[in-house]
């Protein structure tokens, strides 16, 4: 800080006709304040307008120094200054919308809300989609099948009586904390992609996120229709297929347990 | 989509400019034409679409790794009893000798490194594949199913099953 003050001072007392000499300590500013630390960042590209070409990895080189904390401050960056035809998800840049979900660093997880460590730039950063899924473009994976799953378990409140439109359906303080660790979950599929049962048995198995969301309106008391959604899921695959494997817990980047959700379907299975 | 809309657009706009020209402002990206349709290019690139890497990019964690070791224990040590099992049966059609006291004899001229690599081996994968079938059964009564509880119940399941390997080698 002392440094730059000084610093601010010279530029100030630079003589007349000084444009030079103030890039040359606009230079010195740059050397001893933010010494470079450049980072590789190798990241999968696959192009759907060359589709017979095999996926790639291609590497971009950054300067940490000039890029923002972020995963996806690297990503943009790179798309904006370097090559604009690298392809992927984002929108909210704050960990609630879910579509920068990628798989960084061997892990699952939101490039928005992931910091690019710091600490080791000599350390390249791998950056693939989501795993074993249909790759739509670089890190842009076909969620088709994974919405078209969400929409099977009937994800919205379910009533056998009439109601008042205008009345609310009131709920105790107790059965809405049920709800906590569920209603929280953005449906970003880094659960989903990271389950080795959800890899092999993709088309029959619903996978750690959906099945959390089946879990969240089993658990409302507000729901009526319980024993049709346990129904639902009395088959091997549908829920049996998880296997206590608890990669889904370990990723998700908010924090949820969609491992105990699966297991509470379990429970009440067995108890119905 | 948009494409569609524009050439639809253009069409009509042709056809009736024949009879009102004012109509010709609305030609405002004739390429488009020319352009195939989204939805060919998507139709051909689907056919080629690569499964995204899994296996051999994920990060080794001991959620998965010891899941899968669990799993190639149980087939290693199902797959022994059943090929032990199937001897007694074939033994007397290839002439072999399955008795106890003959099995022992066998056993007992091989040299020791052999002997003791493989009980180690065989009671290591036979120690955690039950030590890790406790771990799954004590999940699966809802309990320890947390990452805190991975790592504990992951860590007793690996030390009780060196320590059960170490006994069932060497005593």
């Amino acid at each position: 800080m002392t440094a730059l003050s000084g610093l601010a001072r010279s530029v100030i007392r630079a003589p007349a006709g000084g444009r030079l000499s103030m890039r040359r300590l606009g230079v010195r500013y740059m050397a001893t304040e933010k010494p470079s630390n450049v980072k590789a960042f190798k990241i999968y590209r696959w192009n759907p307008d060359t589709p017979t070409e095999e996926p790639r990895m291609q590497e971009y080189k950054l300067d940490l120094s000039q890029t923002g904390p972020m995963v996806l401050d690297a990503l943009i960056k790179i798309k904006n200054e370097v090559d604009p035809t690298l392809t992927f998800r984002r929108s909210c840049r704050e960990g609630i919308c879910g579509s920068c979900a990628m798989n960084i660093d061997g892990q699952n997880t939101l490039a928005c809300i992931t910091h690019i460590p710091k600490d080791q730039p000599t350390k390249d950063m791998l950056i693939y989609p989501l795993p074993h899924m249909f790759v739509v473009k670089d890190l842009v994976p076909d969620m088709t099948y994974f919405y078209k799953q969400y929409e099977s378990i009937k994800p919205w409140l379910q009533r056998k009586d009439v109601l008042d439109v205008n009345k609310e359906i009131l709920q105790s303080p107790e059965d809405r904390k049920k709800l906590d660790g569920l209603y929280e979950c953005i449906l970003c599929a880094c659960c989903s992609t990271a389950c080795p049962s959800y890899w092999w048995n993709q088309d029959a198995y619903l996978g750690p996120s959906i099945l959390l969301q089946a879990y969240r309106w089993m658990a409302d008391s507000r729901d009526q229709h319980l024993p049709e959604r346990l129904s639902q899921m009395e088959n091997a695959f549908s829920v049996y297929r998880c296997h206590t494997i608890m990669n889904c817990t370990r990723t998700c980047p908010k924090h949820l347990n969609p491992g105990y959700a699966i297991s509470q379907i379990k429970l009440l299975l067995a108890k119905n | 989509m948009f494409s569609t809309a524009t050439r639809a657009g253009l069409l009509g706009a042709t056809r009736r400019s024949l009879v009102a020209p004012t109509v010709r402002a609305f030609v405002a990206t004739p390429m488009r034409l020319t352009e195939e349709p989204q939805s060919v290019v998507a139709e051909r690139a689907r056919k080629n679409r690569p499964v995204s890497p899994h296996l051999s990019i994920y990060k080794p964690q001991m959620s998965w790794v010891l899941s899968g070791l669990h799993r190639n224990t149980g087939v290693l040590i199902g797959g022994a009893a059943y090929v032990y099992a199937a001897m007694f049966g074939l033994a007397p059609a290839f002439g072999l000798d399955m008795s106890s006291v003959a099995m022992a004899g066998s056993l007992a001229a091989l040299p020791t490194v052999v002997m003791v690599g493989g009980k180690a081996v065989l009671s290591g994968c036979l120690s955690f594949y039950v030590f890790g079938t406790m771990r799954h059964l004590w999940w699966d009564t809802g309990r320890a199913l947390s990452n805190k509880g991975v790592f504990t119940t992951g860590y007793a399941a690996i030390a009780a099953s060196v320590l059960a390997t170490g006994y069932l080698t060497f005593f």
